[in-house]
């Protein structure tokens, strides 16, 4: 019986600390804020903790110690000093703490520089707007880079419902709220891989409006950048080829862009870079090509309501080429 | 006959049939829009005399003659010709000019989207009362030559005598061009240009009533039964009645067959 409590205790444990663990845990902080949040977070666990243990031990004295030890805590001081001056002391210094974690993010959001990132959110998805090496807008979706060490500014808009963006490796979380731009500072400590969430309920497929954070060191940073920037690469292998002039006479295009061919829509994401990306569809889906395939004919089973229509219209090997071309914008 | 039935009576007769007697409920679900003309004619019926009538219907001729001395001014052949003067009855002769603005032209329309409209009307994945009792009665064969004929036939000169205002064109060709991406409406032309894939059809010049109407029953899920209409509802849905008026009056504008946002076409708009 013991036994079996004890295994009971072990696998809670473990279920508990499980969903800690990895690129979405506030508890492995990569960023500045987080990591300040972080101190802040285990700094009032270790003083409730304290507290918690001090108040067992005060009324287990009372009830079951010796006579002598009970008669100390008889005591006006006790209610006093232990009721109303150290709450005070110790919530006031708590508070105060507080105060300074969240200023410093003002701190930071000073230091950053222009020009920043603009992220939107959309139905449910992510758009992304850098700014290239020639001071040119680039947009893609469903994913961040940021380098490391440095305030990177983060305007958060939204051009439908409210969501929120959270990074909980790297910061707290903000709004994204229609009609407003709010500033969010990110200052990842190194580079690595995180995952965000939205984290504001937006309608029905608000779990799966996800995306992952690419943390690089500057140098890389500014390679990648001005590899997005740059026109998508032509198809080369025949079913390539054929992939790209499917998406194109299908009327792809009119919701997709693909930079440096003639798909120019802004209604859904760019897919310019698509095949470099981590996940599909706001990280719905891993980066593949069958799920690409199986997203195009399946989206709105995998993902019900999203504004994409199912384009069940493609033969198999119709299906396969497009599927192949969109995995290749590397 | 006016006596005995009020109009919403004759509605429901002619859209839900009557049980027992042999007449049948209308074929095109959702089709309200076809179900009130009928109804509206109905009841203009008893003043109409057998000439008119032949006159209204395309007397040019054929073997289906009706009791009660009424004739029917055209019949159902199987052989080519018959067809063709069958199908003019609504669509004009060789397809380039319908009869009403309710009614597609179908000359010069992409071969593959007509196969394939036909045989949705067929298996009833697309609804019309009159499309889809015709389409029952053809065979894959002979669809396929009835599209092959139309895509070539050379469409009409001149666009459907129409006084649509100008600024409405406009409004429109801003819709068909580009959209309105705020609203989520993608751009016509990105599919429906002349130069995708045949599956999609053509639009330019094709009639602004038959336009409303089509995106109509799109926005309202009637015409959703095909992967591609599924596609269309997605764009439509998000439509506004004036947005569709705009469109229609813009693509009927431009002449039959044109490519849609082609330099030539952007020159010769609004004629």
């Amino acid at each position: 019986m013991k036994n079996s409590a004890a295994r009971l205790l072990f696998l809670a444990t473990a279920m508990a600390t499980s969903g800690c663990a990895g690129v979405q845990s506030a508890l492995m902080p990569r960023g500045e804020e987080a990591i300040e949040v972080d101190r802040l977070f285990w700094t009032i666990t270790g003083i409730s903790a304290f507290v918690t243990g001090l108040v067992v031990a005060a009324v287990a004295v009372a009830i079951f110690g010796p006579p002598r030890w009970r008669d100390r805590l008889d005591k006006d001081w006790i209610v006093w000093g232990g009721g109303v001056v150290f709450p005070v002391v110790v919530l006031t210094g708590v508070f105060i703490y507080g105060l300074i974690v969240l200023r410093s993010g003002d701190v930071r959001a000073r230091e950053a520089e222009e020009p920043g990132i603009t992220v939107v959110g959309k139905r449910w998805w992510w758009e992304v707007v850098y700014t290239g090496p020639n001071g040119e807008p680039v947009t893609t979706a469903n994913e961040l880079r940021i380098p490391a060490g440095r305030p990177i500014a983060i305007r958060l808009e939204s051009d439908n419902v409210i969501h929120s963006f959270w990074v909980p490796r790297l910061a707290g979380k903000l709004d994204m709220i229609p009609g407003r731009s709010n500033v969010l500072t990110l200052e990842a400590t190194e580079p690595g891989l995180s995952r965000g969430q939205c984290a504001e309920y937006c309608g029905g497929a608000h779990a799966l409006m996800a995306f992952y954070v690419e943390v690089l060191p500057q140098e890389e940073y500014d390679d990648w950048l001005a590899h997005e920037a740059s026109d998508a690469r032509p198809p080369e292998s025949e079913q390539e080829i054929q992939g790209q002039e499917v998406f194109m006479r299908s009327g792809c295009g009119a919701c997709h862009s693909i930079r440096g061919t003639e798909a120019n829509g802004v209604i859904g994401p760019d897919l310019t870079h698509l095949g470099s990306r981590h996940s599909l569809a706001a990280a719905a889906l891993p980066n593949s090509k069958a799920a690409i395939a199986t997203w195009i004919v399946e989206n709105q089973h995998i993902k019900p309501e999203n504004l994409m229509p199912e384009y069940r219209i493609f033969e198999p090997e119709e299906l396969d080429a497009v599927a192949a071309y969109l995995e290749s914008l590397e | 006959m006016r006596d005995d039935f009020d109009t919403s009576e004759l509605f429901w007769i002619v859209q839900n049939g009557f049980k027992f007697t042999g007449m049948p409920a209308w074929p095109g679900e959702g089709r309200d829009d076809e179900v009130w003309p009928l109804v509206a004619y109905l009841e203009h019926l008893p003043e109409t005399s057998p000439e008119e009538f032949a006159a209204m219907t395309g007397d040019s001729g054929g073997t289906f003659r009706a009791q009660h001395g009424l004739d029917f001014g055209v019949g159902f052949e199987s052989s080519g010709e018959g067809l063709l003067r069958y199908c003019a009855t609504c669509h004009g002769e060789a397809g380039a000019r319908s009869v009403d603005g309710l009614v597609p032209a179908l000359a010069g329309q992409n071969a593959a989207y007509l196969r394939r409209s036909l045989e949705e009307y067929r298996q009833n994945r697309r609804q019309s009362g009159m499309m889809e009792t015709v389409a029952a009665e053809l065979d894959t064969d002979t669809i396929a030559e009835l599209a092959d004929h139309y895509s070539r036939a050379r469409p009409a000169d001149q666009t459907v005598e129409q006084r649509p205002d100008a600024a409405s064109i406009e409004r429109g060709r801003a819709i068909a061009l580009h959209g309105v991406p705020t609203e989520r409406v993608p751009p016509c032309a990105a599919c429906h240009s002349g130069t995708k894939s045949d599956q999609f059809p053509r639009l330019a010049g094709l009639s602004a009533p038959y336009i409303e109407v089509q995106l109509q029953l799109f926005h309202d899920g009637v015409r959703t039964q095909s992967p591609y209409a599924e596609i269309m509802h997605n764009v439509a849905r998000y439509m506004n009645r004036e947005e569709m008026e705009d469109v229609a009056a813009y693509l009927a504008s431009l002449p039959p067959g044109a490519v849609m946002g082609a330099e030539d076409v952007l020159a010769g708009e609004g004629r």
